[in-house]
Formats: structure tokens, sequence, C-alpha cells
């Protein structure tokens, strides 16, 4: 059986501001599937990623995520996507007011959590996922970039999304903690979640082999290898 | 809790101190200029009060005649006090007042009965004070009555001129007042707008997110307005042991609802700021923030 297609964009144009960034994209990702969106800076990686998760409205062509129709997305409808996401970026974007603990039971108590047992059995849950389960009372100041990087990975997890939206998770981390990274969003995916990850490091695509999305001139295509690079 | 997380609480709440203390003075000056207000209020209706108007009686009116006037008088809606003062009465404070027995020195007394009416303060308007007058001409008992014409018109042009001036005044205290607070919060705000988005990127609601900073920012304004009301309540304690008699000026009742006054005027605009600046940063584009 075919597994469920999760993100699907059909001839979809992606604005930034009223600058054309992309034109007649179309992308087809299923459930467990691990892509890679690759480009250089300013290509338009962020802003396809922006328009799948809300911050810019796709305004020409259909598009689909989680369920949710892109091109008739109204702003008060975008929490409840971002609840079915999980986001994970490159400054990582942890509410540096609080410790790990109460940024993760802020984004429970954000998706209608109730029961704080429950709330702590999840957290430990994702913690223990993300090899932090003993630091969950540090501020993330406290916690060094890799650390602080699976926080936000374990933030994605804590709703069991379908898809995990990755904007260059790894480039603000030393190569041995990028493929720590790295194995861990390989392993969330094999679990059954699709990923799709902006990165330009090449190291890493030719050291964990995906699927290849391009962008390059204002269009998106397939690559076979980082040899079109 | 543990040690650190004591220690993280503690360094948080050190970082409002500095709005709450902002808005606190800026509520305190309002409430200064609240109290002068007040204040002016009293004093103007204090020297109104004591404007004095004395009707004089013809030599022959009989003294049962003058009381049943005074009587009149004394029970009418515009008097505050009507004193009658007789004529020999008069005639030795005159004495006192010269240090010399005129009565004796005249063989007569040239004094007439008399009596002393002071008007209530909203009556006290050269308009309202002529009528009064007319009034209690028409009685042909009534020989004069005697006032000084341009001191009250002198004091009702200064009360109205201050007043406009202070109201004036009142309008730009309270501008002032909102833009500051609102500043304070909107730093507090601006300092955390990566926070704001953070929020939103992890799919909470407008309302969700807003709710705990307008809760924070009612606390702020209570705070605030509360601290505002010691340092005034501290002032109004102090002013009488340098200003001699403006203790009869305090009014109690009064004073109570400018502190109530001050207290919801501090948590409206600190709710009504953050509530604005809040929702300004969640309409923004991540990429405006930078």
């Amino acid at each position: 059986m075919e597994h469920k297609i999760v993100i699907e964009l059909n001839d979809a144009t992606v604005f930034q501001g009223h600058n054309l960034i992309l034109s007649d994209v179309d992308i087809k990702i299923a459930k467990g599937e691990f892509w890679y969106l690759i480009g250089q800076t300013g290509s338009g990686k962020s802003s396809l990623l922006k328009t799948l998760y809300g911050e810019i409205a796709l305004e020409k062509g259909a598009g689909k995520i989680a369920d949710f129709d892109l091109s008739t997305l109204k702003p008060k409808d975008i929490p409840f996507l971002r609840r079915k996401l999980g986001i994970v970026f490159q400054d990582f974007q942890l509410l540096t007011d609080r410790s790990v603990y109460e940024n993760l039971r802020f984004v429970l108590k954000a998706t209608g959590w109730k029961s704080e047992n429950d709330i702590k059995t999840r957290i430990s849950e994702v913690l223990e996922q993300v090899g932090l389960a003993t630091k969950d009372f540090k501020m993330p100041h406290e916690l060094s970039g890799g650390e602080q990087q699976r926080v936000v990975i374990a933030r994605a997890l804590l709703n069991h999304p379908e898809i995990i939206l990755a904007d260059e998770p790894t480039g603000n981390l030393d190569p041995k903690v990028s493929d720590d990274i790295m194995s861990l969003l390989i392993q969330i995916s094999k679990n059954g979640t699709a990923i799709l990850m902006a990165t330009h490091d090449y190291r890493i695509i030719q050291k964990f082999p995906g699927k290849i999305l391009k962008c390059e001139a204002g269009v998106v295509h397939e690559a076979d290898s980082v040899s079109h690079f | 809790m543990t040690q650190q997380e004591g220690k993280i609480i503690k360094k948080r709440r050190v970082s409002y101190l500095p709005s709450i203390i902002s808005i606190a003075l800026v509520l305190f000056m309002l409430g200064l200029f609240g109290i002068i207000l007040i204040n002016g209020k009293k004093l103007s209706d204090h020297i109104k009060e004591n404007f004095q108007l004395t009707i004089f009686f013809r030599d022959d009116v009989k003294e049962a005649d003058i009381k049943r006037i005074h009587l009149l008088i004394e029970s009418s809606e515009y008097t505050r006090k009507a004193s009658y003062v007789n004529k020999e009465e008069a005639a030795k404070d005159f004495a006192k007042e010269l240090g010399q027995d005129f009565v004796n020195f005249l063989g007569f007394n040239p004094l007439l009965n008399s009596v002393e009416l002071f008007v209530k303060s909203n009556y006290a308007t050269p308009e309202k004070i002529a009528k009064i007058e007319q009034e209690i001409r028409k009685n042909p008992e009534v020989t004069d009555v005697v006032y000084q014409k341009t001191i009250i018109e002198e004091i009702n042009e200064n009360v109205k001129t201050v007043g406009t001036i202070l109201i004036a005044l009142s309008i730009i205290f309270l501008l002032i007042a909102i833009t500051l607070i609102n500043n304070t919060i909107r730093l507090n705000l601006y300092a955390r707008r990566f926070l704001i988005k953070s929020m939103q990127m992890v799919g909470a609601t407008h309302s969700f997110i807003i709710k705990p900073f307008v809760i924070k920012s009612f606390l702020h304004g209570l705070y605030g307005g509360i601290i505002a009301c010691f340092l005034m309540a501290g002032l109004l304690y102090w002013l009488p042991f340098w200003v001699a008699d403006l203790q009869m000026l305090y009014d109690t009742a009064q004073f109570a609802i400018l502190f109530a006054v001050i207290i919801i005027a501090g948590i409206i605009i600190s709710m009504v700021s953050s509530m604005i600046s809040t929702n300004h940063y969640l309409r923004m584009k991540i990429d405006d923030l930078y």
C-alpha cells in the first residue's frame, strides 16, 4: 500500500512580499519520507518552507499539507496547521525566558493539554527520545548548541506530527554534533514522520542519503545526487 | 523546585522591577496633579466662601424686624453664613480698631445695625451676587448693601483662568502618562518579540499568547498604582508639616477616589498598551522583526 501523501504542491508560486521567488513548484512527499531541500542561499528554500507552515500565503497554485489547504488557509487556521507540523529552525527559537521543561510545557498547554500528569509524562518521553532526559530544568542559554537543537526537535515531536519541516537545523552546529542531530532526524523519519530539511551542507547529504529537491533559478526540481549541486 | 529554578525565577522578577517603577512614577506624577486639582478647587471655594457682603439697616428699624430679615437671609439657599451685628457691638469693635472711643467723642453712635453675609461658593459670581444684592435691597428696612465688586470679579476671573490652565495641563499630563507607560510596556514587549514569534511557530493561538502578557501588565499596572498611592499618601502626610493651614483643605473621601482612579488608570493604560503591542508583534512577519 502506498504511503499517505502529507505534503503536496501543484503548480505553486512562492512570493516573498511582492518578489516572485519560485514558480511552477510541484512537490509530493509521503509519510515517513526524508527529503533534503537544497540550493544556494537566497534560492528560496526558506521561503518555500515558510509557505508550507503558513508564514507566507500561497497566492497561486494548489497546496495541501497535513490535510490543510494552503490556498484557502485563513490566519486563524495557522495555529492549528502548525500543531500538525514540527518546525525546526537554524536559530532554535526556544523561549529563552524559561526552562527546557517550561518550553515544552508551553507547547502542550498551547495545544490544549490539560492534565499536568499527562504533560509531565509526554515531556519525559520526548526528552528521552532526544537524549536529554536529565536536562529538563536547564535554561536554554545553559545548553550547548547541539543540546538546544535537541530540545527544538523534542518540542517538534510533542504532538506526534506527521511532518517535520527543518530549516538548516545543523547550520549552527559543528560536524560531530550535526551528525548526532541527523541520526536523530533519520530515526524520527523511520518512525513514520515525513521530514523536509533545507540545508546546504554537502557532507551531511553524502553521509545520510535521502531524496533531494533543488531550488535553482526560480524553480524546484528533483535531483539525483549532490553532484548536481 | 531546584535551587537553580529558584534563582532563575528571582532573576526574572527583578527584570520587571524597572518597568513597575517607571509606571509607579508616572502615576505618581498624575496623582500629584490630581491632588493639585482637588486642592485648587477647594482653595478657590475657600476664597469664594470668605467673600463678604454687609447689609446695613436704617437706623429707625426695630431690632425685631432686623432679626426677621436676618432669619430670612439665613434660610436662603445662597447663604453659607449670616450673622447679625448690632451697632453697639460694631462700635465696640471699631473703637478697638481705632484705639479711640469715638462714640463718646462724637456724642452718638454713627454706625448702623448690619448683617454680615457669606454666600456659598457657587453663588460667588458677579452676576449672582448682584442678583442677591437686588433681592435684599427690596426690603425697605435695608439702606445699603456693601461689597467689593472688583474683588469678586477678580476672583472669578482668576479662578476661570487657573481652571482653564489646569484642565489643559491635566490633558497634557494624562497624555504624557499614557505615552510613557505605553513606551515602557512596548520596550518590554519589544525585548520579547522573538519570543512571541516562537510561540506562534509552535501553534499557539493569538489569545493564548496574549493572555499571560495582559495578565502581567495588569499586575504591573496594579503594583505601579499601589506604589504611586503610597508615595502620594506619604506626601500628603508630610506636606502639612511644611505648609501651614494645608490640613484644612484635606478631604479624605476625595483622596480615596483619587487613589482608586490612579490605580485603575495604571491598570487600564498598561493592559491596553500590552494588548496593542502584543497584537502588533503577532501580526508582523518574522523578517520584519530584525
